[in-house]
């Protein structure tokens, strides 16, 4: 399973981005990381949530995941995110912020 | 939610919806009487109803109500204890004495910088014109790092502390948010694309213009930068945004590189950040910097009255950047003249990013 995220907007604008895949993580990591895919329930998500008038400020998550054939890529912004969804945000909002990058082999 | 004094829905008055346990016209009292404290208590939960949120004219009546003489500021700042709820428990109240805490201070105290930018040299009282309450909540969720107005108030996090630290340590980024707030109610530009952008770049414009007058700086000798201060040690950037050098404030492993254009040729076409609204801001904000620094002496004085005025009374929701600019001219001339130094000065400052008028 491949996961790309990337955050953008928010005050400083700054464009936030990690690719995570479970052949290359630590296996406890990779577990994590399907778990927090699966409760976050993605692939039922709607494809995007626009905001009717976007908050100043507020972050735009893109959130895209490869699981064999399966491809889904959700977006939001912050002030929509479901509940189910922010463990996983969180998740990769650290993994992008301390620089975990995609292993090639 | 019905008025005092309405008839609600099954005739009765005074109906007061199912999680108000204090009635309306108790409330009002409150707010207009109360101490600090209770009046900020009061007007919360006066204003918290679901069914208010966003009606303007309903809000207003309730304004009336609790009007202050033109002038006062009314700062309460709240925490939000690193949770998301908002907006959190009252901590500092206008007059109360300074907190312990370092960014609650920094919030009051930036709101009012803010307050007093717009009112003694524009004459606006407050965000609305009306001496709206200047509320804010710090310490909302864990290591966010960013601000943001919420419609109603201003929302500060704390930073990660690695990226950045917390995010009132720059009273431009508060007189940022709190500009949100007067676009709100004044041009309104859609947050997308060109009228976004200038809707960030007014933001820029009068946050950087809070710090300067703070500091009585000129257009020369002002840094022109956007969240100084704001970047954790480590990290290899100055400052959020350059308003004199768009482009150039950071280029670091993980935040990137600075990607603000400063000029129209650069235009960034993006889907991102609702059409690139924080990049794009870089002309405009340049293009305000080119006519500060042609005007000379203070910034807020010419530059930022003719922004101000185009703001408030020209610019519309879908104005894109030549819009602006040919609006600005326009005031220029309306404030000094037809082929007055000052319109010239600001045609040579949108003409240095790519937008001749």
């Amino acid at each position: 399973m491949k996961v790309q995220f990337a955050r953008t907007g928010g005050v400083a604008g700054i464009r936030l981005t990690v690719t995570l895949d479970t052949e290359t993580l630590p296996p406890a990591e990779a577990d994590r990381l399907r778990r927090l895919v699966a409760a976050a329930r993605l692939f039922d998500q709607p494809a995007s949530r626009p905001s009717p008038a976007p908050e100043t400020d507020r972050f735009q998550y893109q959130v895209t995941v490869e699981d064999g054939s399966r491809i889904k890529k959700v977006e939001m912004d912050e002030s929509s995110v479901p509940g189910t969804f922010r463990p996983l945000l969180d998740y990769l909002i650290d993994s992008a912020r301390t620089g975990r990058k995609i292993k090639r082999s | 939610m019905v008025m005092p004094g309405e008839r609600g829905a099954n005739g009765s008055s005074n109906f007061c919806p199912i999680y108000c346990i204090v009635p309306p016209h108790m409330l009002k009292e409150i707010a207009r009487r109360g101490s600090a404290r209770q009046q900020a208590w009061a007007w919360q939960t006066l204003t918290l109803s679901e069914q208010m949120r966003g009606q303007r004219q309903a809000l207003s009546v309730i304004a009336a109500m609790g009007t202050t003489a033109t002038g006062t500021k009314r700062r309460t700042v709240y925490d939000a204890g690193n949770g998301s709820t908002l907006p959190g428990r009252l901590v500092r109240g206008e007059g109360d004495p300074k907190s312990k805490d370092v960014g609650v201070n920094e919030a009051y105290d930036g709101a009012g910088a803010t307050y007093d930018l717009y009112f003694k040299v524009y004459g606006r009282n407050s965000i609305d014109e009306r001496g709206m309450r200047l509320d804010s909540t710090v310490h909302y969720g864990r290591k966010y790092d960013n601000a943001f107005w919420n419609g109603q108030q201003m929302v500060y996090g704390d930073g990660d502390g690695e990226l950045f630290n917390r995010f009132t340590i720059a009273i431009d980024v508060i007189g940022h948010e709190l500009t949100h707030g007067v676009t709100e109610y004044e041009a309104g530009m859609e947050y997308h694309d060109q009228p976004g952008a200038l809707n960030e770049s007014f933001s820029d414009v009068f946050g950087s213009l809070v710090k300067q007058y703070k500091r009585r700086q000129t257009a020369k000798g002002a840094d022109w930068l956007i969240g100084k201060g704001l970047l954790a040690p480590g990290v290899k950037g100055k400052a959020l945004r350059s308003m004199k050098e768009p482009g150039t404030a950071y280029d670091d492993d993980v935040l990137g590189k600075d990607p603000q254009p400063g000029h129209m040729k650069d235009y960034v076409k993006v889907h991102d950040d609702n059409g690139g609204v924080h990049i794009n801001s870089g002309i405009p904000n340049r293009a305000f910097y080119e006519t500060a620094i042609r005007l000379g002496g203070n910034a807020w004085t010419k530059a930022g009255e003719i922004w101000y005025v185009t703001l408030r009374d020209k610019l519309r929701p879908t104005s894109s950047f030549s819009d602006a600019a040919r609006w600005i001219v326009a005031v220029a001339k309306d404030l000094y003249g037809a082929g007055s130094l000052e319109q010239r000065a600001v045609r040579e400052g949108w003409a240095a990013v790519g937008i001749r008028v």
